[in-house]
């Protein structure tokens, strides 16, 4: 219908005549812009055109019906005033009597349909006596052509040939012979009425009439105007009962649009009436049931959208929205907030060492003790990884004092129970209290972070209340490290230390661990246990590692040696990247060095969790020359099962492990095996935190290629060669 | 008791009867019917006185030619055939009028044979014999084919006219004019038949006209004259449908007509009149004896019927409240 529209509009705008032009369009602007149409509307307007498609069809039908009636009837009258004329004109042909022929002539004007009459000499060329009603032309009223009278001048015809030719709509054409007939010779000697006497037959002239049926054609199509009225006014009466009886018939439906408008608008609690006709009541029930499934979904929804889905707490958008309604609140002179932060103290430990799994698990078990304490109408929030929040409405300092405490007493006695392990945990809290509303959500959040990070100074499972003036800067807490990360990322300032490697087993070539640090004030540089974290928390490791790996490329091209070789650091955050081979590729091309001095370090633990999403990266990568290294083996879950089939080139065993080598014999055995293994695998062995010489005897004597820890060499920004 | 005498004429004219009944019918081509032979009584032989007896003659030999096997046309020839016996022989025309002609022309050459034809295209074919004594009859319109000569003369077609009229007077006393529509052709005939009812009081009418609508035209417009019409079977200006118009006419206005033949009583004559066959065989002999006689065709071209074979429609009688007269009841016939 808008299309139609549209196509309405454009035949518009290409006709002439501006007013009218103007006019229509905007008549069309109107109904294009008439909003919503109504069913009620719809229908009565598709019956509408089904009414005027069924009144032209039966106009017309009874137009061409008539018609044909009207031409029928004429032939048939035809016929007859031919048989008549054919009487009337015996005198003309009978007797030279001018008053015989004027009297039958005149006969004719007592009937006005015969409009013209000839009478035709046996030629059919000379007229031998005609009639003409009043002044009437006849337009294309030729005399009779050789073949009309060849056709008419046949008799050996049972019947006399009539020709009829339709003149215009409301005239018809008749010619016809006169026939004389006379019996056979000896034909009437026993004279038979019933037996078929043979005549002889002669044409003897021709009638040629025109018939005009004008007036009954006009006076058909004035009562054809009067019926059509008389039908319209009476479809129109139709419609408009039809028009009442459809409103009335959806008059139910109607009633529905009330709720259902509500329930568009977003509200749910709305009951839709399930009673009266069958159909509205189904439709009625059908809806109830929608809403209620849509408040169910509402309901999963708002839980989704505000609470964790594994805590089962709210979630950071919806505490900042609480905060900030109660920030308002309190700005507006309510009575003061706290707002609490909790930071779990080894939760990266567990995470790392027992798995995912154990560390979702220590989060639930938390928020489980969360939501035991907190009162009633307080909100406690999961912020983000294994950060907690807590918004005490109503509290004074004492109370917040109170509260705190007893968080703390509560985990002091909380105990996690993971793979047969008894882990005591820990956390830090810090405070502040929202007493003025002066300050935007995330300074509170800032000034919580930074008190959690005062107690985490005074030692685990403290708190601290934030206190203007006394407390530190901002930036020093998690809260401030985004700046800063995000700064030195922005920058450039990331600074890479070179700790080397030496081969074991005399081996050629420079190899060295690359670490990450950041420039600190005085020269110095921050290392990754201060801000890791934090850069982590804040999704900023990949930006750190693509920046490690860009300046090493740089190094590496500096140096122009490929025999120097850069063992890199890559977080979990990396391999979230899409086009990973794309930026190794465009950084070898850009500082014009080769995989082949790359090694990626990814810890066991972080190989296990994401093995299946890291096996095609690692098969790519080789494939494209950079080799794999993995960190920490053995401190974990160390197995081989998954190695045999993933592209790894070096085994950084597990600096504990290293650091016992000497002194424990199962730990001997363990490295021992691990090298054989990787010997067999064709993986090489790097021993980490090599603290003394007999190590290093031991770890040769075992068959590990490499070794590296301060003892060798400590970690130092620029390249040096380990001791030998 | 019949006697002996009469009871033998009637043995042999019983036998006669018969041998002309299994006379087998003549088949294509023309057979030649040997009339059967004719058993004359003679009176009591009284001996003449002394008279040289005289010279005898034989009679010229008789062909009777039948147009086709009408029973109108066949009765008549059988009369004939009877009463003029051995001398008598019978030939039916076949379709084609040259062959017809062709047959006839073995003729030509016959000193003593005298000709009767019945019907139109044997009259015709007949008309070329034109050194034969040919008489015609069951002729209507014989004016039209030219069949009237020195030695070819005619017997009416039509019945007896004044016997007619006469009946038509006894039928409706009150009848003063009578039309006759006919061709061209018939001028002596309707000064006969005008003089005829004039006898009876009444004024015949006559129209000329050339085809059936000039006929129908004509009925019509002499309505207002006459109470009655004569149709004579004039078949070139009488169609069926006009017959059946004209009649149809005739019944709506009340008009008396006298139809030619029976089974127009059904379409609303008030009586039919038609030749009957023996008088015409009579007339035909009559002629034939006066030619063979006289040597030549003397007297007139037609000679008329003196009986008339009527039939009364009681039914447009009782319509046009007449009264049958008693001695024409045995006319009387009620239309199918």
């Amino acid at each position: 219908m808008d299309r139609s529209v549209s196509q309405f509009k454009r035949i518009l705008s290409q006709l002439g005549g501006v007013g009218l032009r103007k006019r229509l369009l905007r008549l069309s602007d109107r109904f294009e812009n008439r909003g919503p149409k109504s069913l009620a509307n719809r229908i009565l307007l598709l019956q509408f055109i089904w009414a005027i498609f069924i009144y032209a069809l039966v106009i017309a039908v009874l137009w061409f019906a008539t018609n044909l009636v009207i031409e029928n009837s004429v032939r048939n009258q035809g016929e007859a005033w031919v048989a008549k004329l054919d009487e009337l004109g015996i005198p003309i042909y009978a007797t030279d009597d001018p008053e015989q022929l004027k009297l039958a002539i005149s006969y004719l004007r007592n009937f006005p349909e015969i409009a013209v009459a000839r009478y035709l000499d046996v030629s059919g060329k000379e007229v031998i006596a005609d009639y003409k009603r009043g002044d009437d032309v006849i337009k294309n009223f030729s005399p009779l052509t050789e073949e009309i009278i060849q056709q008419l001048g046949r008799t050996d015809v049972v019947q006399k040939t009539l020709l009829f030719d339709k003149m215009g709509t409301s005239r018809m054409r008749i010619s016809a012979p006169i026939w004389v007939k006379s019996i056979a010779n000896d034909g009437m000697i026993n004279y038979s009425l019933d037996a078929k006497t043979d005549e002889k037959v002669e044409t003897i002239g021709y009638i040629d009439i025109v018939m005009d049926y004008s007036k009954v054609t006009r006076d058909l199509n004035r009562n054809l105007s009067y019926a059509s009225m008389i039908i319209a006014a009476l479809m129109l009466v139709a419609i408009f009962l039809m028009r009442i009886m459809v409103h009335w018939a959806l008059m139910p439906l109607s009633r529905l649009e009330e709720p259902l408008t509500r329930l568009a608008n977003g509200e749910i609690d709305v009951t839709v009436n399930s009673t009266g006709d069958k159909e509205i009541a189904r439709i009625g029930v059908a809806l109830n049931t929608t809403i209620s499934a849509l408040k169910e979904r509402d309901e999963a929804l708002r839980q989704m959208v505000n609470h964790d889905t594994l805590t089962g707490l709210s979630n950071r958008k919806y505490f900042v929205e609480r905060l900030n309604q109660e920030i308002e609140r309190i700005a507006r002179g309510g009575v003061s907030a706290a707002l609490f932060f909790f930071d779990l103290d080894r939760f990266k430990y567990i995470n790392d060492t027992y798995g995912h799994a154990a560390g979702d698990q220590l989060l639930i078990q938390i928020a489980g003790l969360l939501k035991k304490r907190t009162r009633e109408n307080d909100l406690a929030a999961r912020f983000g990884g294994d950060e907690f929040t807590l918004l005490a409405y109503n509290v004074n300092p004492l109370k917040v004092h109170e509260i705190a405490q007893s968080f703390i007493d509560l985990m002091r006695e909380f105990t996690f129970y993971e793979a047969g392990d008894m882990l005591k945990i820990h956390f830090s809290i810090g405070v502040t209290i929202i007493d003025d509303g002066l300050r935007a959500a995330d300074e509170y959040l800032k000034e919580a972070d930074a008190a959690v990070h005062q107690a985490k100074a005074r030692g685990r499972n403290g708190f601290s209340i934030f206190e203007h003036g006394t407390q530190g800067s901002t930036a020093e807490s998690g809260v401030g490290w985004h700046d800063r990360l995000k700064e030195v990322l922005l920058n450039n300032q990331t600074v890479l230390y070179y700790q080397p490697l030496i081969g074991l087993k005399g081996q050629q070539g420079s190899m060295h661990e690359v670490l990450l640090r950041l420039p600190d004030v005085d020269d110095k540089v921050i290392t990754p246990g201060a801000f890791m974290p934090a850069a982590e928390r804040f999704g900023l490791m990949k930006e750190f590692d693509s920046q490690v790996i860009k300046k090493a490329a740089q190094v590496l091209s500096e140096l122009g040696d490929p025999q120097v070789v850069f063992s890199l650091n890559l977080s979990e955050q990396f391999f979230s990247k899409q086009d990973i081979p794309e930026f190794l590729e465009d950084v070898m091309k850009t500082h014009q060095v080769v995989p082949e001095q790359f090694i990626f370090e990814l810890s066991e633990q972080q190989v296990l969790r994401h093995l299946d999403e890291l096996r095609p990266i690692f098969a790519e990568l080789s494939e494209r020359g950079f080799r794999f290294a993995i960190d920490d083996f053995g401190a974990g879950f160390g197995s081989f099962k998954y190695i045999k089939d993933f592209k790894v080139d070096f085994l950084k065993i597990d600096s504990t492990l290293i650091e016992h080598l000497a002194m424990d014999s199962i730990t001997r055995v363990t490295v021992r095996s691990i090298v054989e293994v990787a010997a067999e695998l064709n993986i090489q062995t790097i021993a980490k935190n090599v603290s003394d010489e007999a190590c290093v005897t031991i770890l040769q004597e075992f068959g590990v290629d490499f070794a590296q820890g301060n003892h060798i060499a400590a970690p130092s920004d620029k390249l040096s060669k380990a001791k030998s | 008791m019949i006697s002996m005498h009469w009871r033998s004429i009637i043995l042999v004219s019983g036998l006669a009867l018969l041998q002309s009944c299994a006379q087998p019918e003549p088949k294509e081509p023309p057979v030649v019917e040997i009339a059967p032979p004719v058993i004359i009584v003679k009176p009591p032989v009284v001996e003449p006185v002394v008279e040289p007896p005289p010279v005898v003659v034989a009679p010229p030999r008789v062909v009777i030619l039948v147009s086709d096997r009408t029973t109108a046309y066949s009765e008549v020839a059988k009369a004939l055939a009877k009463d003029l016996g051995e001398r008598a022989s019978i030939r039916y025309m076949k379709g084609n009028q040259a062959r017809n002609i062709k047959m006839l022309s073995e003729y030509k050459a016959e000193e003593r044979i005298q000709l009767v034809s019945i019907g139109l295209s044997a009259s015709v074919a007949a008309k070329t014999l034109k050194d034969k004594q040919v008489i015609f009859c069951q002729v209507f319109n014989y004016h039209g084919h030219g069949l009237v000569s020195d030695k070819h003369k005619g017997v009416s077609m039509l019945p007896s006219i004044s016997q007619t009229f006469k009946a038509w007077r006894a039928l409706a006393p009150n009848t003063t004019d009578i039309s006759i529509i006919t061709g061209p052709g018939f001028d002596k005939m309707i000064k006969t038949a005008q003089a005829a009812a004039k006898k009876v009081g009444i004024t015949l009418h006559h129209n000329v006209v050339n085809s059936d609508k000039e006929f129908q035209y004509s009925y019509k417009n002499m309505a207002n004259k006459v109470q009655g019409y004569w149709l004579l079977p004039d078949n070139r200006v009488l169609s069926g449908s006009v017959l059946r118009d004209v009649m149809t006419f005739s019944v709506r206005n009340s008009k008396q007509v006298a139809v030619f033949s029976e089974e127009l009583l059904n379409l609303g004559g008030l009586f039919s009149v038609a030749s009957d066959n023996r008088d015409v065989a009579r007339q035909v002999l009559k002629r034939l004896e006066q030619g063979e006689k006289e040597g030549d065709m003397m007297g007139p071209d037609i000679t008329y019927l003196n009986k008339v074979d009527l039939r009364i429609n009681s039914v447009m009688a009782e319509r046009l409240n007449l009264a049958i007269p008693k001695q024409y009841t045995k006319y009387v016939s009620s239309p199918k």
